[in-house]
């Protein structure tokens, strides 16, 4: 993956469809070729929707798998004596989870593409960090979550971690009054999962009639609106709850699939999700063909870091639509999106369901 | 009763007249009819053509032509108290499982799907309605539908004990679990467990149907299968063509054009739906080694082509429109392979004879019904090879 070595020299924004296209092209052929040779279950999927691996694809003709594929069956490229990391989907619906085999290099690949996106918004300075988390999840290397990963890789933007949550999920009140008294004036960073800053740390600091306030903090957090929508809280809600009480200056909300972790999506000042040099989107309507841009569809989502996995061109359940390319306000290049929110699950099911 | 506090009795309540009538009873059969016509008069209701359907089969004409059926000169009263646990496959189900027990005597508890589909929600307003006539008093007294949920094993096994009869329809799991709570001696169990149905077409009689006949050959199919996503145990999965390859061929291209259309025009595919459908296609690539081609029609059609009919064959299930489709000069490709768990047989073109000979020569185990494509999901007394006017009554022999 030389190729990709290469690109992370530049910023991950500064190119513009014309300059993004080929090489995306190029490297998407090369994945879905080297998948296609060493991971047996995904080349009977390609061979039989007739794949060729000499022809040449646009980028919106490339086969893509559904995600949900990743939860029925391990898929793997590579022998499994390589595998160093086995990251798990977080589950927190309690739906089945994905399992995702990771060996060394794309591994690191994934912790250096993170970061290529994340100083971009955070700038590359650490920043004391809080994590609105248990300790338990970060450390428990035996269960590896998603959520544990997201931890591991955003503390490296971090120092002084201080954990928020108890390992029951209540809030660790010294802990928070520590943080809050020594950096309360800082440029500081406070991450987690939307859901648990919702309702286990706002929530609960609102029982307490507490306000901490962070003039200069941001707020970085991701993992899927689906709880949320359950009790109807928007993003626009969360936001505007979340910096009174905290009186941050910027909130970034990302969005990203266990199955592509590294090459997420965060949304700009501008309530945009933003495409990196190393992921695209595509929107697809019921029949699978390709949508235009502002019209909703099905979230393709495509990545260059899967090397272990055949997870570089996934087919998400959620909804979504491309707002625009190369002319977002906040002055990244790129495809621009948002997310509507997961789909419904079907309302019938088998005959085994009484 | 604490545990009543988890049931929420949509109908009637705990304690019911459990003493029988008379099987097709004036007062019954006059209270579905009466059932019937609240229905089809709702506005609301006549949006649902499985109401529909349940609402014209349970009017007057039709009980009375069954009656003529099945009524024989015996004496005969219900069994008492008949416990239904109805599917949540198929929203109206429940309906004509109440009305087979109510038909023939009994006094029904009936344990609705857990999931709320609107076609309850209209059925149980106008049973409620027409229970309040005074006139059916004394049939209001022996009935009580209900919804729980499916793992308060306390409230099946309370009702398990008392019933004189059980008609339990569920994946075999279910069947298992409720078979293994105690029970009446006497009890009769009537249970519908997981069944697999499958279409047998013979390309000839295809290839030579006019353009109307095709047409209306296209609303059937669709009416097996589209119309309850292919999730009745009834709807087929798999077609098997009978012919020769070139004739097979043929009647493909006519069969599969003129549905694509129908379907175009009638069905609405859910963004999920569509890649459950993907999701399966994707899991076939991985599992069967038999697949020689397959076809997609802008998602709305899924065909899978096998090589071979493989040993269970009945896990080749498809949803919204996914078929699995077998070549052969021969009906008796099969034969081997038909297990206990085959239900309907769907057939078109093909003689009745032949069908009655392959399931007796070959004295299969299964397959209960076969019927003419357009009838899959026509329920009655008669299903799985059970009949259900003998099962929940008893005879009183009279010398």
């Amino acid at each position: 993956m030389n190729d990709l070595i290469n690109i992370l020299k530049y910023s991950p924004f500064e190119f513009d469809k014309r300059r993004k296209e080929k090489f995306f092209q190029n490297l998407q052929k090369k994945l879905t070729n080297h998948h296609f040779a060493k991971c047996k279950k995904y080349f009977k999927i390609l061979n039989l929707l007739k794949y060729k691996k000499n022809n040449k694809y646009k980028i919106f003709e490339f086969p893509f798998l559904p995600v949900r594929l990743f939860k029925k069956y391990n898929l793997i490229s590579l022998p499994k004596k390589n595998i160093v990391k086995t990251i798990t989907s977080s589950g927190t619906s309690g739906e089945t989870t994905s399992k995702i085999f990771l060996d060394r290099q794309n591994s690191d690949m994934q912790i250096k593409v993170l970061a290529k996106i994340i100083t971009n918004y955070i700038g590359h300075k650490r920043l004391p960090l809080l994590i609105i988390d248990t300790k338990s999840t970060a450390t428990n290397r035996k269960i590896f979550s998603a959520r544990g990963a997201a931890i591991l890789g955003f503390s490296i933007f971090g120092y002084d971690i201080t954990y928020a949550l108890n390992d029951d999920l209540s809030l660790n009140v010294s802990e928070i009054d520590r943080f809050f008294n020594k950096y309360k004036n800082n440029n500081c960073l406070i991450f987690g999962f939307t859901y648990l800053i919702w309702q286990n740390f706002y929530k609960n600091l609102i029982k307490l009639n507490k306000k901490c306030l962070f003039k200069n903090g941001i707020v970085l957090h991701g993992g899927g609106w689906k709880k949320m929508d359950r009790q109807k809280v928007s993003n626009v809600d969360f936001k505007k709850s979340i910096k009174k009480m905290l009186g941050v200056k910027n909130i970034f909300n990302y969005y990203g699939m266990a199955e592509q972790t590294g090459s997420i999506f965060v949304e700009c000042e501008k309530g945009f999700l933003h495409c990196s040099i190393f992921s695209d989107i595509l929107i697809r309507d019921k029949k699978f063909v390709n949508c235009k841009f502002n019209e909703y569809g099905l979230i393709q989502l495509l990545s260059l870091l899967p090397t272990s996995y055949p997870g570089h061109n996934i087919l998400s359940e959620d909804l979504g639509k491309i707002v625009g390319e190369d002319d977002c306000k906040c002055g990244r290049l790129g495809k621009y999106f948002i997310v509507k929110g997961r789909l419904k699950d079907a309302e019938l099911r088998g005959c085994s369901d009484v | 009763m604490n545990k009543i506090n988890n049931v929420k009795f949509v109908i009637g309540k705990k304690e019911l007249e459990t003493r029988p009538i008379t099987p097709f009873n004036s007062l019954t059969c006059e209270f579905l009819n009466e059932l019937s016509q609240s229905l089809i008069k709702d506005k609301f209701a006549q949006k649902f053509s499985d109401v529909i359907s349940f609402a014209f089969w349970c009017r007057k004409a039709n009980i009375n032509i069954i009656k003529k059926k099945l009524i024989g000169s015996e004496l005969r009263l219900g069994l008492g108290l008949v416990f239904h646990v109805t599917p949540s496959n198929v929203p109206v189900n429940f309906a004509f499982s109440f009305a087979f027990g109510l038909l023939t005597g009994n006094a029904n508890l009936v344990k609705l799907p857990s999931k709320n589909f609107p076609q309850i929600n209209i059925i149980c307003k106008k049973i409620t309605y027409n229970f309040n006539k005074k006139k059916f008093k004394i049939i209001k007294k022996m009935n009580s539908l209900l919804q729980y949920d499916s793992q308060n094993d306390e409230i099946t096994k309370e009702f398990s004990c008392k019933a004189d009869g059980r008609i339990i329809w569920g994946g075999d799991e279910t069947i298992k679990k409720i078979k293994k709570f105690e029970t009446k001696n006497r009890v009769i169990d009537i249970s519908f467990g997981d069944k697999y149905s499958f279409c047998v077409i013979d390309s000839t009689s295809v290839n030579k149907i006019s353009n109307i006949k095709l047409k209306k050959l296209i609303e059937q199919f669709y009416n097996d299968t589209y119309i309850m996503d292919q999730n009745a145990c009834s709807s087929p999965h798999l077609i098997i063509w009978l012919g020769s390859n070139k004739n097979i061929t043929k009647a493909k291209n006519k069969f599969w054009d003129e549905l694509i259309k129908y379907v175009k025009l009638k069905y609405v595919l859910d963004e999920i739906n569509v890649i459950d459908k993907f999701e399966q296609l994707c899991s076939d690539a991985i599992e069967l080694d038999y697949i020689d081609q397959f076809h997609l029609n802008e998602n709305l059609i899924y065909r899978i082509k096998i090589k071979k009919l493989p040993k269970n064959f009945e896990k080749l299930k498809g949803k919204f429109g996914y078929f699995y489709e077998y070549n052969s000069k021969d009906i008796n490709c099969c034969a081997e392979l038909v297990n206990s768990k085959f239900q309907t047989l769907v057939y078109y073109g093909v003689s009745q004879n032949k069908l009655s000979n392959f399931v007796l020569t070959n004295r299969l185990k299964g397959i209960d019904r076969i019927v003419p494509v357009g009838q899959a999901l026509d329920i009655g007394f008669v299903w799985d090879g059970y009949n259900l006017d003998k099962s929940l009554t008893r005879i009183i022999d009279l010398k």
